[in-house]
């Protein structure tokens, strides 16, 4: 028994690095598999909320293109109901005033009423075969959402498409758990590329959402100067309507031929041509329809 | 006994192969740690540059809203203006200032609200190039 002494440290010595090695071993793999665990729970809610957060403004988006369209829509409406009300009456009345005292207008007087006639009734000839009228007058807006989608490239900002395992096709229990280490980091980086992206595309969004706003009020803008040059026009029918004498008269009809003519120039202007710009940078999209019909 | 311990694998064999796997799994151990470090420190500079990213456009927000601000409030005025000359005019029955007031709304409605609202993107468009995510 005597000679087996000198193996009892060796031994003592075998026991103990093979505990130590299967310890680390152990704590090692189950350590790396909780942190895996934890980085892919973490990640996967992280890229969640990211892709939430991005859904609910690409909806307000939404609402605020749709709130355009039907404000440019009214005020199209609004531009017939123009034309077709206080314009044509005015033009009637003007016309009806050059034809029984064509000798009272100034000079001059009578061609403008005559152009005036000839523009509205090119006007009507072209509404009267264009049922559609409403859409020529105040252009269709596209929503920019699809554009919106396409600038939120994600690949392009590498949220996807990561590459393969960084280790190799090692199958041992710990290659595994640090696998799975890496892998659960690796969703982390995707997380947080996707949250960038959604970041900073939600900006964007904002962006489109206050030029979107500023556009109703720019069409609010036209659909004021329409209602006061309405108002305007109309006091001043009713008031050549009571003239008695042939002066007053004269300068009703001047006045109303200067109204009339500002009031279908005003008509005539495209506010989504004229705030080409503005629809460019929020990232919207109209539609010319029957542009060639156009008066 | 030894020996039979180490036969059924209950006790690691110290030798060279013991060396060679220790060597190996502390290695990918490492690897796994320098990689992770690594993913720490490129997700807190991603984090940076959104933020500083944001904070432009932000900015650039905030100005395109002082912008459109002032210019409609210079639009506010302006209208008002002409339309008080215009139905002052037509009261008097002055035609020139009735035709002088109608061209200023028609020119003032036919402009842009947006006229150089472009070179103030295109200045913060600078900017934002050159922080690239």
């Amino acid at each position: 028994m005597f000679f087996l002494l000198p193996l009892i440290p060796v031994i003592g010595a075998a026991i103990t690095s093979a505990e130590i090695i299967s310890g680390i071993v152990t704590a090692v793999g189950v350590g790396a598999t909780i942190k895996g665990a934890v980085d892919y729970h973490d990640a996967k809610k992280k890229e969640t909320e990211a892709l939430e957060h991005y859904e609910l403004k690409k909806s307000k988006v939404n609402n605020e293109v749709k709130r355009v369209q039907t404000s440019l829509e009214k005020f199209g409406s609004q531009k017939l109901t123009a034309y077709n009300g206080v314009l044509r009456q005015s033009v009637n009345i003007l016309i009806e005033y050059k034809n029984v005292h064509l000798s009272k207008l100034k000079n001059g007087t009578a061609g403008k009423v005559q152009y005036l006639n000839k523009d509205m009734r090119d006007f009507f000839d072209v509404y009267n075969k264009d049922t559609d009228r409403i859409s020529m007058l105040s252009k269709k807006l596209n929503s920019g959402v699809n554009k919106i989608n396409a600038s939120l490239d994600l690949q392009r900002l590498g949220a996807f498409g990561m590459s393969g395992s960084m280790l190799n096709n090692s199958i041992s229990l710990l290659t595994q758990s640090i696998s799975f280490a890496v892998g659960g980091s690796r969703a982390k980086d995707k997380a947080q590329k996707v949250a960038s992206a959604v970041r900073i595309e939600r900006e964007r969004m904002e962006e489109t959402i206050t030029l979107c706003r500023n556009l109703r009020k720019r069409i609010a803008e036209g659909s004021s100067v329409l209602n006061r040059l309405s108002n305007d026009m109309t006091h001043v029918m009713e008031d050549l309507a009571q003239d008695q004498e042939s002066s007053a008269q004269e300068s009703s009809i001047e006045k109303l031929l200067l109204l009339s003519k500002t009031m279908k120039r005003v008509i005539d202007i495209d506010i989504c041509t004229t705030e080409g710009v503005l629809l460019e940078k929020a990232g919207l999209l109209y539609t010319e329809v029957n542009k060639g019909d156009s008066v | 006994m030894i020996n039979d311990e180490v036969n059924s694998g209950m006790v690691l064999p110290l030798d060279e192969s013991i060396d060679q796997n220790v060597f190996s799994l502390l290695k990918e151990v490492s690897a796994c740690y320098e990689y992770y470090q690594k993913g720490e420190s490129e997700r807190t500079a991603l984090a940076c540059r959104t933020e500083a990213v944001v904070s432009l456009l932000q900015n650039r927000r905030k100005i395109l809203i002082d912008f459109m601000n002032n210019k409609y409030g210079e639009r506010k005025q302006l209208y008002s203006g002409y339309f008080q000359l215009l139905e002052k005019a037509l009261e008097t029955g002055n035609d020139q200032v009735v035709e002088v007031a109608l061209e200023s709304i028609y020119r003032l409605y036919s402009d842009s609200a947006f006229e150089g609202i472009d070179i103030v993107c295109e200045q913060y468009d600078k900017i934002d190039k050159v922080i690239k995510i």
